[in-house]
């Protein structure tokens, strides 16, 4: 089976940095993979994943999603295939607008039943947000606005979801809750998702396979099979 | 939230009281003056001696008390407007709008009483049915050339030196033509920008026996310039306003602006005794003035008293600006 | 005092096409954009030249409104190609546009005073009527501006001042919107020029100066005193509607009545500053509270 998506030699390079952000990694996903991306902070994450929502370019290789380059794609064919968590709410939403209106530019048709079917589907993420429709999302909690923001992220499951650390401004409990709904939903709908986090134990818990980066390489990888007879413990001694 | 209603209620209550102070003023015992709005557009001292003028002559002519409200725009259209209004709230009997921009302000907005334009020029179809009067203080460049040749036959080449501004193109075109009529070669020079006066002075055509500078901003506002290649070459610099002698030139042939004023202000006086103000023809100046700077005159080695001799014969005053405040350029 | 409010009511009511087109930029895109006080004048020229020439006062204002949305969508250029920052590439436009102006109307002013204009039959008959006049136009931009605010477009819009690249992100076109925006901006200030220059009988080529800083003066203040009582968010687009509104209005009569307290108006510009600055300090502290 050919995969979703394909990192092919791919090097990124900063003009102000003599080391490469990335170098040569090579790596491919398969549909309704869930990859967890994990390294030390400059180990290059991040920038992988903004390789593919098209806030980076590469200087060498080509990502290939779905046999086709991912240059080639216009950004709002990018932008219906790849969607981007973030930590940031602001990377995430529109915080100077209320709930619905984040979902009016979210949606792609106006139906006329709207608020009341937006009310039930986002009670099944958090069930605070179903009455705040008319709340600005800046008056949010944290939960709050990651919980919306991955209910308006999975409205129109895209092609490829890449959560970059998006539970790490949160509180513990409330990361642990929210990476247990990503969890589910990604399950559930069969979505395709690059995660980022620091965390080995959610990494374990939730990732179907395991990518760690180290200094732009690739360090390890950890394939579904491996991953039953590891601990915290010894994925951190293999990772970091 | 607190502050902001203290600010608006406090401001309110400073207008309550400002209202309430002109109903006082209007319900005096003595006879109804007559209320005159002057409204100056901007400040300059040209404007405050165009409403000297008007002031000054109003008062002296009319038999009846007059009170002057006098209004400063700042050159703020929105202020004028505040302005026109307040004057037409008080009940001003008749409007001094100076300059066009403002008379036509006070024509489109004050229907009901008679306006006097003081340096103003509208054509005659915008006064059909208003009840407005002009004064017009544009001298023709066909005067000045005229004036200059009765001061000196002999001369018939000059340099005209303009800018590229499109109010000075049919004035130009009249000054050539005038010289033309009188055998007199006018060589056009113009500038675009005031750093152009310089290479323009210095590139003279040398059989000119001549400078002369109509009323146009840019080139007044580089007069020294052109006044030192005067006296090098010995030759008359000439302009049209008084400041541009004040700042360099031999001798202009212009007005006085006081004496705009007063020519409003007797029309001013004809509307209040009766006559309908659209029925007054536009005021020409007729009366103008030969202003001269001696010391600019003696350095072109010019003869004042020929100039002096041929104002008098014209009937224009002459007016020694030489040791006058410079800084009322126009 | 029944004086003093009509000379709000008829200086404000000019002005008004002006403060949406400022609430557009300023509260939608969240920029503040200084093309104003050159569109502004562009439609007043643009309207008197025409009819000067002889054509019909209605298609004079359709050509003022169409360049001031030119205008507009140059200073979109100017920060999309250019790479320009919004503020620098407005100030940029109203320094070509004075020029452009001057080439437009051949003269630095044009007298309206004795040509027809949309409002000079109905003044004719009364003054009353004339005002009527006005107040329909403005209220028809108004209604239409108020329906931009509502739809889809005028969602985006917001979201484009809210955050621009999270939008692009999701696959809108930011340079069609960046244009529109700026546009509609442009072209609501031509139409208050147009308008302006057909009630006080002229275009002057120096008419647009400090327009833009007056109306951003009177949009915060007017937003300062409406919207903390305005819970509901989705009567946003109204009570903006409302806060340009009176907004505008305080200003002129706070305008009008410092006049009417004898105020030397030396000090008058001096004393209107004075009380925007402490507007908009009070603003500015409530928005770093929240």
């Amino acid at each position: 089976m050919t995969p979703l998506l394909q990192f092919e030699n791919i090097t990124l390079r900063h003009p102000s940095l003599e080391r490469p952000i990335l170098l040569d990694i090579n790596y491919s996903v398969q549909k309704g993979d869930c990859v967890v991306v994990l390294g030390a902070n400059g180990s290059g994450k991040s920038s992988l994943l903004k390789l593919l929502d098209g806030r980076y370019r590469t200087n060498a290789g080509k990502i290939i999603l779905k046999n086709k380059n991912i240059l080639s794609l216009s950004a709002r064919a990018r932008a219906h295939c790849i969607h981007t968590l973030t930590q940031n709410a602001q990377d995430n939403l529109f915080l100077n607008l209320t709930i619905f209106e984040n979902y009016q530019l979210i949606q792609k048709r106006n139906k006329a039943d709207t608020i009341d079917s937006l009310a039930d589907y986002l009670y099944s993420f958090n069930p605070n947000l179903a009455t705040k429709l008319d709340v600005l999302v800046a008056r949010l909690s944290g939960g709050e606005q990651q919980a919306l923001a991955l209910a308006l992220a999975v409205l129109y499951p895209p092609e490829i979801l890449l959560l970059d650390e998006h539970t790490s401004a949160l509180d513990p409990k409330t990361a642990e809750h929210l990476m247990a709904l990503t969890a589910r939903i990604i399950h559930e709908r069969h979505i395709t998702a690059l995660l980022t986090t620091h965390n080995v134990n959610h990494a374990l818990a939730y990732g179907d396979r395991i990518l760690a980066l180290k200094e732009g390489l690739v360090h390890d990888c950890i394939e579904r099979n491996d991953k039953q007879n590891l601990t915290a413990e010894m994925l951190m001694a293999r990772c970091y | 939230m607190k502050r902001i209603l203290t600010y608006i209620s406090l401001i309110s209550l400073l207008f309550i009281a400002g209202c309430d102070n002109n109903k006082h003023t209007t319900r005096s015992n003595a006879p109804k003056p007559i209320q005159v709005g002057i409204i100056i557009p901007i400040e300059h001292p040209a404007m405050d001696e165009i409403t000297r003028g008007f002031e000054e002559t109003l008062a002296a002519n009319l038999k009846q008390p007059v009170e002057f409200q006098v209004m400063r725009a700042q050159g703020d259209i929105n202020l004028q407007r505040s302005m026109i209004l307040q004057l037409q709230n008080k009940g001003v009997d008749l409007y001094a709008p100076i300059a066009t921009a403002t008379t036509e302000m006070t024509a489109a907005m004050i229907q009901d009483r008679p306006i006097v334009g003081l340096a103003a020029l509208l054509p005659d179809s915008t006064r059909a049915h208003r009840q407005l009067a002009l004064v017009d203080d544009e001298i023709t460049p066909t005067q000045i050339i005229q004036f200059i040749h009765a001061v000196y036959p002999a001369k018939t080449q000059l340099t005209l030196v303009y800018s590229n501004n499109d109010k000075m193109a049919p004035q130009v075109d009249e000054a050539v033509a005038a010289g033309k009529a009188l055998g007199i070669q006018v060589d056009k020079r113009m500038i675009t920008a005031l750093p152009d006066l310089y290479s323009i002075a210095q590139s003279l055509s040398p059989q000119t026996q001549g400078i002369l500078v109509l009323k146009d901003v840019l080139v007044v506002s580089g007069i020294a310039t052109l006044s030192q290649t005067a006296n090098q070459k010995h030759i008359p610099l000439i302009s049209a306003d008084d400041g541009s002698v004040q700042n360099g030139s031999g001798f202009a042939l212009g007005v006085k602006e006081y004496q705009i004023g007063v020519e409003g202000a007797k029309v001013a006086v004809q509307i209040l005794q009766g006559t309908p103000a659209a029925t007054i023809p536009t005021v020409k100046m007729t009366k103008l003035s030969v202003f001269i700077n001696t010391k600019a005159l003696n350095a072109q080695e010019q003869d004042i008293a020929a100039i002096e001799k041929q104002a008098a014969k014209d009937h224009y005053a002459v007016v020694d600006v030489t040791n006058e405040q410079v800084g009322t350029l126009k | 005092m029944i004086a003093l409010l009509l000379a709000t009511l008829t200086q404000s009511l000019t002005l008004i096409p002006l403060a949406l087109g400022i609430n557009l930029s300023y509260t939608l895109l969240r920029a503040t954009d200084m093309t104003i006080d050159g569109s502004f004048v562009l439609g007043a020229g643009v309207f008197a030249q025409l009819v000067t020439m002889g054509i019909s006062p209605y298609i004079a204002f359709l050509a003022a409104l169409a360049c001031g949305a030119i205008a507009g969508a140059f200073t979109a250029f100017l920060q999309n190609g250019g790479k320009v920052d919004p503020l620098l590439a407005g100030i940029l436009t109203s320094f070509i546009l004075y020029s452009v102006n001057m080439a437009i109307m051949g003269r630095p002013n044009i007298n309206l005073l004795s040509t027809p204009t949309l409002f000079s039959a109905a003044f004719a008959h009364s003054l009353t009527l004339g005002w009527l006049s006005v107040a329909l136009l403005i209220g028809l931009l108004v209604v239409a501006f108020y329906a931009l605010l509502q739809s889809r477009l005028g969602l985006c819009l917001r979201a484009f001042g809210d955050n621009a690249m999270l939008l692009s992100r999701q696959g809108y076109n930011v340079t069609t919107l960046r244009f529109t925006g700026f546009g509609l901006n442009n072209l609501l200030a031509a139409a208050s020029g147009a308008i302006t220059a057909q009630i006080i009988g002229y275009a002057d080529i120096g008419m647009g100066v400090g327009m833009t800083l007056i109306g951003i003066g009177a949009i915060v203040l007017g937003q300062h005193l409406i919207l903390p009582f305005v819970k509901k968010h989705y009567l946003r687009a109204g009570s903006e509607l409302l806060a340009a509104f009176i907004g505008i209005a305080l200003y002129f009569f706070i305008l009008n009545g410092l006049l009417r307290f004898n105020i030397n108006p030396i000090y008058l510009k001096l004393l209107l500053g004075v009380l925007l600055a402490l507007f908009l300090r009070t603003a500015t502290q409530k928005a770093s509270l929240t």
